[in-house]
């Protein structure tokens, strides 16, 4: 059992998933991605991205 | 990974030892006490670091080096190790060891195998190289979440579920900051509201309000509003500036505080009698507060309902009719019981409002109180206090308010004590402050206006991008669980489907439609059982210890084949089997050698039966065995490798002690003829105490072989089979001069001589008793595979055979159906 593979095929389909959401532009989801994927990731940098994510939003 | 030869020095209760598995099979069994459980430590010590069942959980840190170690030896810590020759997939030879000296460091003999052991070792942190006793029951007693982490720890997976984990504290932050910002969305709307004097307004309360001021001011009127600029046109020279300014503009405040009571007093008392009551009708009744709770499952329910009267949740059988109009009553009440908690939310948010309004007011009052040194501004401080008390009562709608006494309430919060303050302070204001003009007044409350108005907006603003943020994290989270049940479901399901295959094996007779459920949670993973068609239940709810057991054990095993098969290979099991009966463990064996023939298995048993069904089924060959004798703190263990039994009596008559032999012959030939009775449906005498002796055994087991032979033999006959009906006759004459040697008859004949008269022999007499009778296994046991013989069937047998089909006695005859 390749457990890497196991790990990255979550992570697929979690981009898959987003990226059929409106909601979510690219650019956003490739560092969602980018944070979840790194080793104990911080909730700081999620809540960061996700504040700037929705000003970027309300601001347009 | 397989262990070919490993030593042991001075770890736990082992002084010195040394065992050669040789990469195959191999089984520790003695009496409890004589060091069995060190050899699995030192190997748990060997691949962790560590002795898993000393540092886990409620060993209160008893440390490695300080109880790792013999006891003797603690002071020479580079003396405690274990090393091992082992291989990978079958590879080449290498060695590795650890002391308890330094026991995070793993020496290893070739770098080259470094990565694929460290594969194998990351397993075996996880615990999944061993089962013990201790341990068999937290793969089914556990809870759902344990049971997820440690098999998504066995996945190395445990990442998943610190992301999982991470992500609900990132949905908690912005759920928080939604409230929070919801909560000074309110404050300001009540600031607004405090300048209009009035809790609710609108649009048109605006327009009027501003255009009212502009008018005082000689402006022109508004025709539609502008929050933007709502003192746009006005001419006024804001020339006035001093310390009275803030006083004079608190007017309003003061108006609304002292006007609550006749203004809104009234609509709170009507709406706090309304909201007790429907509070009360829905927290004092269990029935519509159950209802409420499980009023969405009821709807599922509902919706999964089919004719044949199986519940969709719990597959209980019921009458189809009677369980859908139980359902259809529950969520009736379900419905009302929605209803009434809307109800409650709903007035729950005027109340809100109107104390908002309130509080709003009463902050500036305060704040300018303190300005001016007011005398009786504590007395207003604690006030306004009790009034956010009550609107955070008010925010969490449950018993706390039907608690919350009512007093304040009662009178609109406007005590005639405090109305009495708010007089004095007014009084005192209006000492300070200088007269102004109702231009002036118009003009402040456009001014006061326009910046409460500009906080309301931000607050909106922010509101709104909370609730933006609150989403996409709450969207996340939810797709990655997804996601992760997506690509994990179908592990879990082959980890089930693999886990009701073993179980059924082991359980065939009396569960062979037996069925299981594993599914995640958000946490969690849930194990549900099969109980005997009764629909599935959790497995500690109706099950037997013993099948407890076997589940624990069942699903050990299955995790072991999806999560290891490719890494470790090697199961340890630690008297695991204990309260597992007898069949159950014959068909473990079967299911060991049919399954899990890929794996070094290396079992610690005490249980003599155990050790032989292993033996007989051939899980362990005769050699790959080591017996442990005894145990001295000072020497460790005393063992005895091959547990021939024909070699330990050789041994005692060797040392002419003839009593020693004899109670070795004795004992051993009343657990192999027990075995016999049952592998060929001996008929024995029934003892309640199921202590049957080898005088109760052997005559059962050798008329048994005798009239199975016959049998064969008249079958061969039928079948025309000249050389086979030759070949067991002449088997059939060599037994009978066999059991003769044995001088069985004898003994039998005279129950009272019995065969305590093995002492009275001479060393030469019973050396002739013992061969005979090791001769006479020769006719149980297949001359090929060794196993002994068993019966297909022990009600209508139709054949005799071995494991191997090389002794095989076809026992239908030609013309039986």
């Amino acid at each position: 059992m390749n457990d890497e593979s196991l790990f990255d095929k979550i992570i697929g389909e979690l981009r898959a998933k987003l990226e059929q959401n409106e909601n979510f532009q690219q650019a956003l989801i490739d560092q969602t991605i980018n944070i979840l994927k790194q080793p104990n990731f911080k909730i700081e940098d999620m809540t960061k991205l996700i504040e700037s994510s929705a000003n970027e939003d309300a601001n347009q | 990974m397989r262990i070919h030869k490993l030593e042991i020095q001075n770890i736990r209760g082992i002084t010195s030892l040394t065992l050669e598995p040789k990469g195959k099979n191999f089984l520790i069994s003695g009496p409890n006490g004589t060091g069995k459980s060190s050899v699995v430590d030192a190997i748990d010590f060997l691949l962790t670091g560590d002795i898993t069942h000393l540092t886990g959980r409620g060993t209160k840190g008893i440390s490695i080096k300080k109880y790792g170690s013999h006891l003797d030896k603690r002071k020479q810590l580079e003396e405690c190790f274990v090393s091992a020759e082992m291989t990978l997939n079958n590879k080449d030879h290498f060695t590795i060891k650890r002391t308890v000296l330094t026991p995070d460091q793993l020496i290893i003999s070739d770098e080259t195998q470094l990565d694929a052991l460290n594969n194998a070792l990351t397993l075996a942190n996880e615990g999944q190289h061993i089962l013990t006793r201790r341990e068999i029951l937290s793969y089914i007693a556990t809870e759902p979440s344990n049971r997820a982490q440690r098999i998504l720890a066995l996945l190395n997976l445990s990442n998943i579920e610190d992301m999982r984990q991470s992500l609900v504290k990132v949905v908690r932050h912005f759920k928080e900051k939604d409230i929070r910002l919801e909560g000074i969305l309110d404050a300001e709307r009540a600031q607004v509201a405090s300048i209009l004097q009035t809790p609710n307004f609108n649009d048109e309360i605006l327009l009027e309000f501003i255009n009212t001021q502009r008018h005082i001011l000689g402006s022109e009127p508004f025709i539609e509003l502008n929050l933007q600029e709502i003192r746009a046109g006005v001419q006024y020279s804001d020339e006035r500036r001093n310390k009275t300014e803030g006083i004079i503009s608190l007017q309003t405040e003061l108006e609304n505080l002292k006007n609550f009571t006749q203004k809104q007093g009234n609509q709170l008392r009507s709406l706090d009698f309304e909201l007790r009551q429907k509070l009360i009708s829905l927290l004092t009744n269990p029935e519509l507060a159950h209802a409420l709770e499980q009023h969405k499952l009821t709807e599922l329910g509902i919706e999964l309902l089919d004719d044949s009267g199986l519940c969709p949740l719990c597959e209980a059988q019921w009458e189809p009719v009677e369980l859908r109009v139980k359902l259809e009553t529950k969520l009736q009440l379900g419905e009302q019981a929605k209803i009434l908690r809307e109800e409650i939310d709903s007035i729950g948010k005027k109340i809100a409002e109107l104390i908002n309004f309130l509080l709003s007011s009463l902050r500036r009052v305060t704040a300018i109180a303190s300005q001016i040194n007011f005398v009786q501004e504590a007395s207003l401080r604690n006030w306004q206090l009790e009034i956010e008390n009550f609107l955070a009562v008010v925010k969490n709608l449950g018993t706390e308010y039907i608690k919350y006494v009512s007093e304040q309430v009662a009178v609109g919060f406007i005590t005639p004590q405090i109305q009495s303050e708010l007089t004095n302070l007014e009084s005192e204001l209006q000492l300070k402050a200088t007269v102004i003009s109702p231009e002036q007044e118009a003009y402040d409350r456009l001014v006061q206006l326009e910046q409460a108005i500009r906080s309301w907006k931000r607050a909106d603003f922010a509101n709104q991008q909370s609730k933006t943020e609150f989403n996409f994290a709450q969207t996340l989270q939810q797709e990655f669980l997804a996601s992760r049940d997506k690509v994990l479901n179908d592990l879990y399901e082959q980890i089930r489907e693999r886990f009701e295959d073993i179980y059924r094996r082991l359980h065939f007779e009396d569960e062979s439609s037996f069925s299981a459920t594993l599914t995640p949670s958000d946490a969690g993973l849930n194990l549900e059982v099969e109980f005997y068609g009764r629909g599935k239940h959790p497995p500690l709810a109706l099950h037997s210890e013993g099948h407890q057991d076997s589940m624990g054990l069942c699903l050990f095993l299955a995790l072991a084949e999806k999560v290891a098969r490719d890494r470790m290979s090697l199961i340890i099991l630690d008297d695991v089997v204990m309260s597992v009966d007898a069949d159950h463990r014959k068909n473990l064996c079967k299911v060991l050698n049919e399954s899990f023939r890929e794996f070094q298995i290396i079992i610690a048993t005490h249980d003599k039966t155990w050790h032989h069904q292993l033996r007989h089924e051939g899980v362990i060959h005769k050699n790959d065995t080591v017996e442990f004798l005894s145990w001295h703190i000072a020497t460790g263990p005393r063992i005895n490798e091959k547990i021939d039994v024909w070699e330990k009596i050789d041994e005692d008559l060797g040392n002419n002690d003839i009593s020693a032999a004899a109670h070795k012959l004795r004992r051993w030939a009343e657990m192999y003829f027990a075995e016999v009775c049952e592998r060929l449906g001996a008929k024995v005498l029934f003892r309640q105490d199921a202590r049957w002796d080898l005088g109760d055994l052997l005559h059962p087991a050798i008329h048994r072989w005798k009239e199975l032979n016959r049998k064969a033999t008249n079958t061969a006959n039928s079948w025309d089979d000249g050389d086979k009906r030759k070949e067991l006759v002449e088997i059939g004459d060599q037994f009978g001069k066999a059991v003769e040697r044995t001088q069985a008859e004898q003994w039998i004949i005279n129950p009272l001589v019995h065969y305590n008269s093995w002492l009275d022999l001479s060393k030469h007499d019973f050396a002739s008793v013992s061969e005979a009778f090791k001769d006479l296994t020769d006719y149980f046991e297949c001359p090929k595979c060794g196993k002994m013989l068993s019966l297909d069937n022990i009600i209508t047998p139709k054949s005799l055979q071995c494991s191997c089909s090389k002794t095989n006695w076809n026992l239908k005859m030609k013309d039986e159906k």
